[in-house]
């Protein structure tokens, strides 16, 4: 039973993971908190669920559309919310608002086009469905993929910002966006790449998401959004591995409250940990002790 | 003509109802980023004082004014517990704490079978009429008027400004920053009774997060400059949904894209709208007011 809930609690949190990754990079980075984060996330999900029940397609095909085309509204998202913004010393307010005004058009865009219901998978069509029996505990060859991809793709990503010529920029760019473009730092093309990045990376979760609560719907992304920030302030922002970490974290706090208070107690233990870790140590258990307080 | 009138308002009661409410929302979040703090915890407020006001006339007998007055000081009191530990933290820190409070004031609600549970309460006795919300308002737009010229509105611009600078020029910070935090608390939970007992019926689900950041929504659409900022922000956005009805599921469409755009265009807010027609002039001359980028505080 109880290595039921670990396992459980290791693919919840590994989910938690790669969604936040994204977040934290562009807030570390950039100091924005993209609050379009969940739509894309859940555009990533209904466009999966679209493209296997509705045209039949297998869903590693459905995961790299919604991969490609999450990655390009990452671009969108550069585009209309962030970059005309950039350099007009706005401070954090409009940035903030910009995104969440194209989250809503994101929303009900998705409302539009696949209706406001929560859609269901097709039997079928569910990857990976078996179950491997492990001790006492049975785990989804469903829950192996999802871990094994999002410690891949965190992995990737810390490469891609520790090792490449790329991140080389990505970590001027956090030092300081001024010299870095003095540097010969292409800065608009970096921070696009970023978005494009993060975005698809919000596109694999939402895939992975639906297919294992086998439900999606236009909201979904509201309740992940909220979480996302829990992880990544439980992390600290702008980690990497803090990303990992908060989200195992997350996850664990949720499945201890389930079992051993209530399943009604679950979202309100993540914001009771979130605000106990902000009091005592709002730069996050991994994060660099930039300025949080006043 | 006076047939159609009370038409009018007959099928648009509700909406010149939100409308005002929605503007004392925008001023509670407006009177904490004066001072540069950064507080979506409005709803959680309004939840407290919905929640407050309709039990205590419903299980206390505490008649309808006084029912919302006891519920503004019980908000007030809980803004004044948490307002020390919770300002302390800064930016993007300080806006996703407050929605954790949001939320967990919404938990409460959700699971407190006292309060209703998920089924919420119903049978408030009914009171509040529309006229008592746009009272509240224009008091608050004329307290506003008063403070904005006072010494501590000024010193509410200048913690927004540059915390630091007015902590050394004497200004207590931490106790401006906590009366503004409580004032926001206090509109907001007037707005959470008068919602109450207007409706008759109050659910959890009311008081959720995409409400929240609405609320947040308003206030930066209008403009920070001065109170009319959020106050119009609140006014054309209610109502925007409604002059689009025609358009059917497209008016949310059209809603979040009429936000970027002004948002995008106008950082500054709605009421600013008039400085794209003057780019160029000297723009520093006249700026006295507060702006967007000191309620978001000094960017690294």
């Amino acid at each position: 039973m109880l290595s039921q809930q670990i396992i459980n609690a290791l693919s919840q949190g590994a989910f938690y993971a790669l969604f936040a990754a994204g977040l934290t990079l562009i807030f570390g980075v950039l100091d924005i908190l993209n609050m379009a984060h969940g739509a894309v996330f859940m555009w990533g999900a209904l466009l999966s669920w679209y493209l296997m029940s509705v045209l039949g397609v297998n869903f590693g095909f459905a995961l790299l559309i919604s991969i490609i085309f999450c990655g390009l509204l990452g671009l969108m998202l550069e585009y209309t919310a962030f970059r005309p913004l950039r350099g007009r010393s706005t401070g954090h307010l409009p940035p903030l608002v910009s995104s969440l005004a194209v989250s809503i058009v994101l929303v009900h865009v998705a409302e539009k086009i696949f209706g406001t219901r929560v859609v269901r998978y097709p039997d079928n069509a569910v990857p990976f469905a078996q179950y491997v029996d492990v001790g006492d505990a049975q785990i989804s060859l469903l829950q192996v993929v999802l871990m094994v991809t999002a410690l891949m793709l965190m992995g990737a990503l810390w490469y891609l910002v520790a090792r490449t010529k790329l991140g080389r920029s990505i970590r001027a760019l956090q030092e300081n966006p001024k010299v870095a473009r003095l540097m010969g730092v292409d800065v608009d093309r970096t921070i696009a790449w970023m978005f494009v990045i993060a975005s698809a990376m919000a596109g694999v979760a939402g895939a992975f998401l639906g297919v294992a609560y086998n439900s999606a719907s236009p909201y979904m992304g509201h309740w992940v959004d909220l979480k996302g920030f829990a992880v990544i302030i439980l992390g600290g922002m702008g980690s990497i591995p803090g990303a990992l970490l908060g989200g195992l974290l997350i996850a664990f706090a949720e499945i201890a409250t389930v079992v051993y208070l209530s399943s009604d107690y679950r979202d309100a233990a993540v914001f009771v940990v979130l605000v106990g870790m902000l009091l005592l140590k709002p730069s996050g258990l991994l994060g660099s002790s930039r300025e949080v307080r006043a | 003509m006076m047939q159609s009138i009370f038409d009018y308002v007959g099928s648009y009661g509700y909406l010149i109802y939100l409308v005002a409410q929605n503007a004392v929302l925008a001023l509670s979040v407006y009177i904490t980023l004066m001072a540069g703090q950064l507080s979506i915890a409005s709803i959680g407020f309004m939840a407290i004082g919905a929640y407050a006001s309709a039990l205590l006339s419903m299980n206390f007998g505490i008649p309808y004014p006084f029912s919302p007055l006891i519920a503004m000081l019980i908000s007030a009191a809980i803004a004044l517990l948490i307002g020390g530990p919770i300002l302390r933290l800064k930016g993007v820190y300080l806006a996703i704490t407050t929605v954790g409070f949001g939320e967990l004031v919404r938990f409460t609600a959700l699971n407190w079978d006292y309060a209703g549970g998920a089924m919420g309460l119903s049978g408030i006795p009914a009171a509040t009429e529309t006229w008592h919300v746009f009272a509240f308002l224009a008091f608050l737009i004329y307290c506003f008027h008063q403070l904005q010229r006072s010494r501590h509105g000024r010193a509410l611009v200048a913690i927004g400004r540059d915390e630091m600078a007015a902590r050394t020029m004497g200004i207590p910070t931490t106790r401006y920053k906590i009366a503004a935090f409580v004032a926001g608390a206090m509109m907001a939970s007037v707005t959470g009774s008068f919602a109450a007992h207007h409706t008759n019926y109050l659910s959890p689900s009311e008081f959720n997060f995409s409400t929240a950041v609405l609320i947040l929504i308003f206030a930066v659409f209008g403009g920070l400059r001065n109170h009319w900022g959020p106050v119009m922000g609140a006014v054309f956005l209610t109502m925007l949904p409604e002059m689009f009805r025609f358009l059917d599921e497209w008016r949310m469409i059209i809603y979040g894209v009429s936000v970027l755009v002004v948002v995008v265009f106008v950082p500054e807010g709605l009421l600013e709208i008039r400085k794209i027609f003057k780019r160029g002039k000297d723009r520093a001359a006249h700026a006295p007011g507060l702006t967007v980028a000191d309620a978001g505080g000094p960017k690294a």
